[in-house]
């Protein structure tokens, strides 16, 4: 039986879709077999996907590079997977662990899915939460988002050519990506001023540069995304309107979409297979 | 065999060539260093002198960054591969940008791969060296080992399984992985904990801070941890508790990385693992 493989963030894990008092772990919160959930509006209700077997490799908290590793990993651990969605999350991100515990001691510099609470280590030492949430702040602004932008692309292109050499069709969903309307359409022969508002405040900060050095940027910044593939938007369920600007609701823990806004991703993803179906 | 065939080599500067060229003003990198160990294996190794080598070997890369390069590669040629060396390296390592300049302005967890100096941004902001420095090494102190190495698991294993899927031979090099002798030797429950390698004692379990109870459970938790991902395949491991670093025994033109010797050694162990193949 040929498979269909979700992956992502939080908001393909199904987080916060779990109904329950007592979770400790907001990174674990999750509840991929709700109804609800977008992942199974689609599985459930598009013919083309309900098909195959429903494999859904979400993690909360996920970086994206977590989430390429895990696309990798599905492609290697199934040999008839007929098609991937795999949803890109906000950035920068970055997991690590504090300790070997009982106890959870996963930390992350997205500011989401922290727990909430001190962590104390066998070896005596409690790290505060106060302490902890300052140095993954302080670094969490030191991040360019170029950077992290970049290897979304880069990203997005290996796993393009993986697909293609094992007949897959893969489709990228933009979850909380933090770019703007026609932020990868590069412009030629425009003044600094007719770049969009997230080129010019987050990533070229023009208000700081000369003219030359702002054209030259921008020519880099694209140069950039060209050398590592391009931006190949025919792939993309919604590039320029991510999951998070589209929320309409929030489901039990008030943070992640609710009923209303997972309609919403399914209506979209149908529309976008539909195009594609009469595109062929 | 066919020219079209390739060798792939990926890893951190150890792969990188970091320091074999000295252009005047800097130490840079050379990947064509005749004495640079993938050349000494892409020359002087039967099985790979018809080859063509692409290195994709990145300074200062971290583990993460080498799965990625080791995806790319496999993504970009395919079958054409037939055989990648995957170097792995230090952990923590974790590498960002702290702007967006016509200046360096790459920052990493690492001290060695640090920018030695403040960074100025065009915003009019400074970065102060001793600021990142001690910020950095605050957040490099948060980081268990455990769950590094079990990311390194994980990697191996993902890779092993696509690079089968396209009949590639893929072989690990420890380049400066930080385990000990026999770390992934898992040992009885009967085993005084006393017997476990130095680095199992003290950096993973510390186990002067855990009753016996606890170190018998986490030891079984951590080596149930790499299992699960996969376990560690010695057999497929250079050098898997013979790390590169171990066996530096003199440095190229940055006084940092290995040199002549040190890279003849390293040659010597994969031609070695090769033979007993």
């Amino acid at each position: 039986m040929s498979k269909v493989v979700f992956t992502g963030c939080s908001f393909t894990a199904g987080n916060g879709w779990n109904n329950c008092d007592d979770i400790q772990d907001s990174f674990s919160s999750h509840c991929k077999d709700s109804v609800d959930l977008w992942v199974n509006l689609c599985y459930n209700q598009l013919d083309e996907l309900s098909r195959s077997e429903l494999l859904n490799y979400g993690v909360g908290g996920a970086s994206n590079t977590e989430i390429f590793i895990n696309t990798i990993r599905a492609i290697t651990e199934h040999s008839d997977i007929d098609t991937i969605f795999c949803q890109w999350t906000s950035m920068p991100r970055y997991n690590f662990h504090l300790g070997l515990e009982l106890w959870s001691t996963k930390e992350g510099i997205g500011k989401v899915m922290r727990p909430e609470h001190d962590v104390k280590l066998s070896d005596g030492t409690v790290w505060s939460r106060k302490y902890i949430e300052d140095v993954v702040d302080r670094f969490r602004v030191l991040h360019h988002l170029h950077g992290e932008i970049l290897k979304v692309v880069e990203y997005s292109n290996i796993l393009e050519k993986q697909a293609k050499k094992f007949n897959i069709k893969i489709y990228f969903i933009n979850g909380m990506c933090p770019w703007d309307n026609d932020y990868f359409v590069r412009l030629a022969g425009v003044m600094p001023e007719q770049f969009t508002p997230f080129t010019k405040k987050e990533i070229l900060n023009i208000e700081s540069r000369s003219d030359q050095d702002i054209f030259k940027l921008y020519k880099q910044i694209h140069d950039e995304y060209d050398q590592s593939g391009g931006i190949n938007k025919n792939l993309w369920v919604n590039l320029y309107n991510s999951m998070k600007q589209d929320m309409l609701d929030t489901n039990y823990d008030n943070k992640h979409p609710g009923r209303n806004s997972n309609q919403l991703y399914f209506q979209q993803i149908k529309t976008f297979l539909k195009n594609q179906h009469n595109a062929l | 065999m066919s020219k079209e065939k390739l060798l792939i080599f990926t890893g951190c500067s150890f792969t990188a060539g970091a320091g074999w060229k000295n252009d005047g003003t800097r130490f840079i990198r050379d990947k064509s260093h005749p004495d640079f160990f993938p050349n000494l294996v892409n020359t002087q190794i039967d099985q790979f002198q018809g080859l063509a080598q692409v290195n994709y070997g990145v300074g200062g890369a971290s583990c993460s960054e080498i799965f990625i390069q080791t995806t790319q590669a496999i993504a970009e040629h395919g079958d054409k591969i037939d055989t990648i060396f995957c170097e792995w390296t230090a952990m923590p390592r974790y590498n960002f940008n702290l702007g967006f300049e016509d200046w360096k302005t790459k920052e990493t967890l690492s001290p060695s791969g640090r920018i030695k100096y403040d960074v100025n941004l065009s915003t009019g902001g400074r970065v102060e060296k001793k600021y990142v420095d001690d910020l950095l090494d605050r957040l490099k102190a948060l980081h268990h080992l455990h769950s590094e190495i079990l990311l390194l698991v994980n990697y191996s294993n993902i890779l092993l399984k696509l690079a089968e899927r396209f009949g590639i031979k893929l072989y690990f090099i420890n380049g400066l992985c930080p385990w000990d002798n026999n770390y992934f030797v898992r040992l009885s429950d009967e085993t005084p904990y006393s017997e476990y390698t130095p680095f199992t004692k003290k950096q993973i379990l510390d186990i002067e801070n855990r009753t016996p109870e606890n170190i018998l459970k986490f030891y079984k938790r951590m080596h149930d941890e790499y299992d699960r991902a996969g376990g560690i395949h010695p057999e497929l491991w250079v050098n898997l508790y013979d790390s590169m670093l171990n066996n530096i025994v003199d440095t190229n033109y940055d006084g940092r990385h290995g040199g002549t010797k040190s890279n003849q050694i390293w040659f010597q162990q994969i031609k070695t693992f090769l033979e007993n193949q």
